[in-house]
């Protein structure tokens, strides 16, 4: 397993990867004086509302949410094309004729892409954090840096995600339908939040048809929550999460169990 | 079952378990951030997925509807609040049981129209009204409250896609009427419209000249409004009178 995950952060040396952390670095850096998020919403707004509720007293920090969103969107670029990558060259066949199990390879893969995208948001953090002692002279509080870092565990579905679904398709393909997927579990996070909020059976079967698609996608919304550091609630995030990228590698392992390889080679 | 068959079932079987707990216990956690008094309702639908959205705008348009003709003290406020839901309700049995009861029982109060334009040219009813039939009922009523109706009835006509020489002959008694308000000018250009593209140059030519006719005649809106000024000055007067 950490075989494979070497071998794909081997490809880290690719001049791609250097590009995207150069520019994932800058846009720390421009967007690094940016006021915690909670300010930039309205304050009427759910959304506002779930990420700030005074809690933790670390808001979450808009340059962070940015940057998280950049270093998924990187990482899914580089991870969407790792599987592809290995059938199309036929290299899957040699990884897998040795004694490497299906469930290890795919978790190897994981692994790589988890601490690609972990690796690009934890650069960024440090240059967030160090553009904001360089100009205000401060350091920031140790509980704020740690809250940032939670949305490190929004990372495992992520990453199992874009594993799946790079499972079933080509390398651009999976990336388009990962944005797409994206798209749609972003528009339906919300929706448990406003039913639980509108007065009792005026949801009614579209609240129960909407629940059914919910379940289809994961909530990345449970990862700006506001909740006390090291609680319950941190618990359940870190079930939430691993349990949600569990199910996701056993759809990709279940698809490579059942594929043929050779339909998509290109030898 | 083979052994790999069952330890995956194994496996499945806690990883939904624990998925399915940690996620509402999340969904209770995020809700309980939300203080109800600090969120508006119009929030809470804008971050509903569109689909889902509709469906529970119409829900809750269609209790606060039914709550208010259960609300409804005066008749004059129940015919209202039944044409108003009569319109919104997308349960055809529900629309149909509203349109009759106000066709049966309102026929003479212009509130109930919408009741009257419903059966109008509705194919599906056994109900239906004719061209014939709804002249009649529109002839009921003053020039001031025909307005509305008559536009109603067009409106049908463009909803129901049906051929404009058709509209153009079921506009016709507009001809024979001696406008008394200046909006109707709105209802001859488009009889002039009309008539232009089919080539009917006479009718063209006889709508043209009542919209002339119509445009020295004040508009329905200050009408309305002199009279709405009126009730205001009598009421005050009556107040003032009984301090």
């Amino acid at each position: 397993m950490f075989a494979i995950t070497l071998l794909s952060l081997k490809r880290m040396r690719e001049p791609a990867f250097f590009i995207f952390l150069g520019i994932a670095l800058c846009m720390a850096f421009i967007v690094s004086n940016l006021d915690p998020i909670a300010q930039q919403l309205n304050a009427e707004s759910i959304f506002a509302q779930v990420v700030e509720a005074n809690r933790s007293q670390s808001p979450l920090l808009t340059s962070a949410f940015i940057m998280f969103i950049i270093s998924a969107f990187f990482g899914g670029f580089l991870g969407a094309s790792e599987i592809p990558k290995d059938i199309s060259s036929d290299l899957i066949l040699i990884l897998l004729s040795k004694p490497i199990r299906k469930i290890s390879y795919m978790l190897g893969k994981y692994l790589g892409m988890l601490i690609v995208c972990c690796s690009l948001y934890a650069g960024s953090l440090i240059v967030i954090f160090l553009a904001h002692w360089i100009q205000s002279g401060e350091i920031y509080p140790f509980s704020l840096m740690l809250k940032q870092l939670y949305m490190i565990f929004a990372f495992l579905p992520f990453c199992g995600m874009i594993i799946m679904i790079s499972c079933f398709t080509g390398e651009l393909a999976a990336m388009i339908i990962s944005f797409f997927y994206l798209t749609f579990s972003l528009s339906f996070s919300f929706l448990p939040i406003a039913v639980a909020m509108l007065p009792k059976g005026v949801a009614g079967y579209a609240g129960a048809a909407g629940f059914i698609i919910y379940y289809l996608f994961p909530n990345f919304v449970f990862y700006f929550l506001d909740f006390k550091m090291f609680g319950l609630v941190f618990f359940m995030l870190l079930i939430y999460s691993v349990t949600l990228s569990i199910m996701f590698l056993m759809i990709a392992v279940g698809r490579l169990e059942t594929m043929d390889y050779s339909k998509n080679s290109d030898l | 079952m083979n052994k790999k068959t069952g330890l995956m079932i194994l496996m499945i079987l806690p990883v939904f378990l624990l998925y399915f707990i940690s996620e509402a216990f999340l969904r209770c956690a995020a809700v309980a951030n939300i203080n109800p008094d600090k969120v508006k309702l119009d929030n809470i639908l804008n971050d509903l997925p569109e689909s889902v959205r509709d469906i529970v705008t119409y829900r809750i348009m269609h209790t606060d509807m039914t709550n208010d003709l259960a609300a409804a003290q005066t008749e004059e406020e129940k015919l209202y609040a039944m044409a108003v839901l009569g319109e919104y309700t997308r349960d055809p049995e529900e629309k149909e049981r509203i349109f009759s009861a106000l066709r049966e029982n309102y026929a003479a109060n212009p509130i109930a129209a919408p009741a009257f334009v419903y059966y109008f040219l509705n194919e599906k009813s056994k109900k239906q009204l004719s061209a014939a039939e709804f002249h009649r009922y529109l002839s009921k009523f003053p020039q001031l409250e025909q307005f509305t109706i008559w536009a109603l009835a067009l409106n049908k006509f463009r909803t129901l896609k049906k051929p404009e020489r058709e509209q153009l002959a079921f506009m016709m008694p507009l001809l024979k009427l001696k406008p008394e308000y200046r909006d109707y000018s709105l209802l001859y250009t488009e009889m002039v419209r009309l008539a232009s593209k089919l080539r009917e140059i006479e009718t063209a030519n006889q709508a043209d000249a009542k919209i002339d006719e119509s445009r020295f005649h004040p508009s329905i809106a200050e009408i309305l409004m002199e009279r709405e000024m009126e009730m205001m000055k009598k009421n005050s007067a009556g107040n003032k009178k009984g301090k």
